[in-house]
């Protein structure tokens, strides 16, 4: 049934596990012993928030990143150096969420890219004729297998739907006698109609003996799917979900339960009663719905909810990046959106989420990195004002210093940091503008425990001293710490707000989990 | 994890130096003074200098652009516009030579400020619009002096080159005073900062309040300037207007550039490091002449250079990762 080379090698894996693994970037742990198994004919779940380890312990199932510490387990064998052309060998297969398929080739030399079938000759493999239509003829015994009977004689991949590329590449993937299917967030490019089909033909693979893990933030279709769901958090696996325990509620508890962290002080200042900042109908769309809220003035205020549900694009609408509608409102002043610099210097400014894309300027100096947004703001077109003095090094080693960022000299690349201290930065640079409105989106993700609490107090002492602060976050119990008042979104729209003192954590879980059943049962 | 970091310092720290090529560069004098008993003299040095004064000129102009992230092709054919042009003001015209290179810098500029405005604004890669441009500018001055050199020119305009000053010619001083001026305004002030922040990272820069297009066009604008000075020192110096000069330019203020140090995806390099690249291909260029190797070789060298300069920063780069 499967490619030809099946019959010729026909051993029967069963499992392959990834047994404590531990990986470390920069000092910071993304797998602390995790592990995840995927067994022949089942499928297996794997989630978490962003930043869990998902895609970190994918790619030690490929055999792309050398493990710190821990082994791969095949059939009890165990591997202490994996590598890719082991994963390769036992036929681990990974199907990423963007559509890989080269757009100008039709869907049978899709199916077969790279392995064409070849008339017989001497010649080296590169430049040996293409047998066609024995080509064909076995890209399409394989897309009938999964149960594809429609001609695709002459169609380009770039005519397909999202569905039936992502059909083509799992095909592609038996094609190449693959055992061991990852599909890494497979339904993100599809519509609504084109899941069902696609659960179903996952379905069809798992009874014929591929096994599959299936990484994905959709937590219904998880549930819909899966026989066993592994749940990792921080890196670390929180539990091995079976049966009766893979429901949404529990899933969601298991992605983001956190002891509560006594380190963080609860703010100590009490905001103005008035509002400083309205938000009136913003809107981001296909995400984020129109909504609407108010902050005020010395207020912490958070936004919570899972992936998906806006919090990103709530940020960049802020800030006039994806704004479908609505408007910004500060001191009873509406803000000009037309242009970011605008909102700049309206006093409102974002630390983004990804540090490394969106933030800092990896090749540049500390100094440069620090200075850059005031100079940009306050010297806006006076591109001849020297920055590069000693006024301006000793004002951004001031803020560098109280923020207590850890740096050799002012010169040294700001790549050479940790990120930790790459965060402060960010937010010492943000900080030199003297923002009204500071928006931080996820601002402690991906950075050590240490310096988590030290961005925190250097928020709340900021506040005490008339900031104020919208922080969106996926860390549920220090957003509760820390902030004075906090709305919570799913799917783009306000589901609930709440006084994080009065509130308890799993009324808050029920707010995120609860709208997000709602929708995808739709499904 | 600090042994790590002062690791990295050091190698930024000889990544950064543009002095990095002053070795070569001296062994290389060293070597060529050896061997040929004309390199090491006072005319055959001023030579090299008046030379490479156009190319220093435009190479300067293109390194502000590619640590922007863009790239300008179009310098070469700049200079011959403004070349064209600015004679043709004088000859056909009777305009004054100030005015008329005057005139000309302003269309070098202009042509700048057009590469910035469709590379930003309709956003078009600077790649493809500079591009197009070399053509176009090249064509223009084709057009416009019929294909041949403009003649007639008054007899002042050669004075720019024969003047001398501190028994230096008015050729090397001109570089001397006006690539300093870049050198600091990329060192120094918020246009500068910006240009190295757009090139670190556009996406970052732009969050951080940085204005891409303004500073995208301006650095654009600022090349074609300098390919205007570059193209009026030339014209001084042939005492003609010329549509053909600089044909490849281009290729080797690109080499020089990268000799330097500046990395093609933009973000770093420094002039001091441009200006060492133009020496060094200039002084090859010289030696060979001197050597009388056939001019062929030439390319074949600089060709070499460039290889060798890449693997070095290809090294670097990977001892980082």
């Amino acid at each position: 049934m499967r490619g030809d080379l099946d019959n010729k090698e026909r051993i029967i894996l069963k499992t392959i596990s990834a047994i404590d693994i531990s990986k470390t970037f920069g000092g910071i742990y993304a797998l602390d012993k995790a592990r995840v198994s995927i067994t022949s004919g089942k499928i297996t779940g794997l989630i978490g928030e962003n930043g869990a380890g998902k895609s970190t312990i994918i790619k030690v199932l490929n055999g792309i990143y050398k493990l710190d510490s821990g082994h791969i387990e095949v059939d009890g064998n165990k591997y202490k150096d994996w590598n890719s052309q082991q994963a390769h060998k036992v036929g681990i297969s990974t199907i990423h969420q963007e559509i890989l398929l080269v757009p100008e080739l039709n869907v049978y030399q899709n199916v077969t890219l790279g392995q064409p079938k070849t008339k017989t000759s001497n010649l080296p493999l590169p430049i040996r004729k293409i047998a066609i239509k024995e080509d064909e003829a076995f890209a399409m015994e394989i897309l009938s297998n999964l149960g594809v009977k429609e001609n695709f004689q002459n169609i380009k991949a770039k005519s397909l739907s999202p569905g039936k590329a992502q059909l083509i590449l799992i095909a592609r993937a038996i094609s190449r006698n693959a055992k061991f299917l990852i599909l890494d967030e497979p339904t993100a490019a599809l519509p609504q109609k084109e899941r069902i089909k696609f659960f179903e033909l996952i379905e069809l693979l798992a009874k014929k003996g591929t096994g599959i893990l299936f990484v994905s933030h959709h937590l219904q279709e998880v549930k819909n799917l899966c026989s066993e769901v592994y749940v990792l958090r921080d890196g670390k696996n929180t539990s091995l979900l079976s049966g009766d325990e893979i429901n949404i509620k529990n899933m969601v508890n298991n992605m983001l339960a956190r002891e509560l962290n006594e380190q963080y002080n609860r703010p100590d200042n009490s905001p103005d009663s008035d509002s400083f900042v309205e938000v009136n109908e913003i809107s981001s769309l296909p995400i984020l719905k129109p909504i609407s809220f108010k902050i005020r003035k010395g207020e912490i205020l958070g936004v919570v909810g899972l992936l998906g549900s806006g919090k990103t694009e709530l940020a960049g609408a802020l800030m006039g990046i994806g704004r479908s509608g609505g408007e910004v409102k500060i001191e009873n002043k509406a803000i000009n959106n037309s242009n970011i610099i605008e909102v700049l210097k309206a006093g409102i400014i974002l630390v983004p989420e990804e540090r490394k894309t969106q933030a800092i300027m990896p090749e540049l100096g500390v100094f440069f990195n620090t200075i850059v947004s005031f100079m940009s703001i306050n010297f806006l077109n006076k591109y001849w004002k020297i920055f590069n003095s000693s006024k301006f090094r000793s004002k951004s080693k001031s803020m560098l210093n109280e923020l207590s960022v850890k740096y050799l000299d002012m010169n040294q690349l700001t790549r050479s940091l940790s990120g930790g201290n790459q965060q402060k930065l960010v937010i010492g640079r943000t900080l030199l503008c003297n923002p009204k409105l500071l928006i931080l989106d996820e601002p402690t993700r991906g950075i050590d425990v240490g310096s988590k609490s030290e961005v925190y107090s250097i928020i709340q002492n900021r506040v005490k001293k008339d900031l104020t602060v919208l922080i969106m976050s996926s860390e549920l119990e220090e957003i509760c710490v820390i902030c004075h008042r906090v709305i919570v979104l799913s799917n783009g729209e306000i589901t609930g707000e709440f006084d994080p003192k009065k509130a308890t954590t799993s009324e808050i879980k029920d707010l995120m989990s609860g709208a997000n059943t709602r929708d995808l049962t739709e499904a | 994890m600090l042994n790590e970091a002062i690791n990295l310092k050091v190698k930024s720290i000889i990544k950064f130096d543009s002095f990095r090529l002053l070795l070569p560069i001296l062994i290389l004098c060293g070597s060529l003074s050896v061997i040929s008993p004309n390199f090491l003299t006072a005319t055959n040095l001023s030579n090299i200098l008046i030379n490479s004064a156009p190319l220093a000129l435009a190479a300067t102009g293109l390194t502000l652009v590619i640590i922007c992230g863009d790239l300008d092709l179009s310098v070469g054919s700049t200079m011959a516009l403004v070349s064209t042009s600015s004679a043709l003001l004088m000859s056909n015209f009777g305009l004054p030579i100030y005015i008329a290179f005057g005139i000309g810098l302003i269309v070098g500029a202009l042509v700048g400020f057009i590469n910035g405005l469709l590379s930003v604004k309709v956003n078009i890669p600077s790649f493809i619009v500079t591009l197009a441009m070399m053509s176009v500018a090249r064509g223009i001055a084709l057009v416009l002096s019929d294909g041949s050199a403009v003649t007639n020119l008054p007899e002042s305009v050669t004075k720019i080159a024969s003047g001398r000053l501190l028994g230096l010619s008015f050729i090397i001083w001109i570089p001397i005073i006006i690539i300093p001026i870049i050198g600091f305004l990329l060192s120094r002030t918020v246009l500068g900062l910006n240009i190295y922040s757009i090139g670190g990272n556009k996406e970052a820069a732009i969050l951080a309040g940085v204005p891409e297009s303004k500073t995208r066009i301006m650095a654009l604008t600022l090349s074609g300037l300098m390919a205007g000075i570059a193209g009026v020192i030339s014209t001084s110096r042939l005492g003609v207007g010329s549509p053909i000069i600089a044909e490849d330019l281009i290729l080797d203020a690109i080499a020089a550039v990268v000799i330097g140090g500046t990395s093609l995806f933009g973000g770093i390099g420094k002039i001091s490091g441009t200006i060492f690249g133009v020496l060094l291909i200039a002084i090859i260029k010289n030696g060979l002449v001197l050597l009388n190797v056939s001019p062929f070789y030439q390319r074949v060298a600089i060709g070499i250079v460039i290889l060798i300069a890449s693997v070095f920063d290809a090294m670097g780069r990977r001892n980082k990762k």
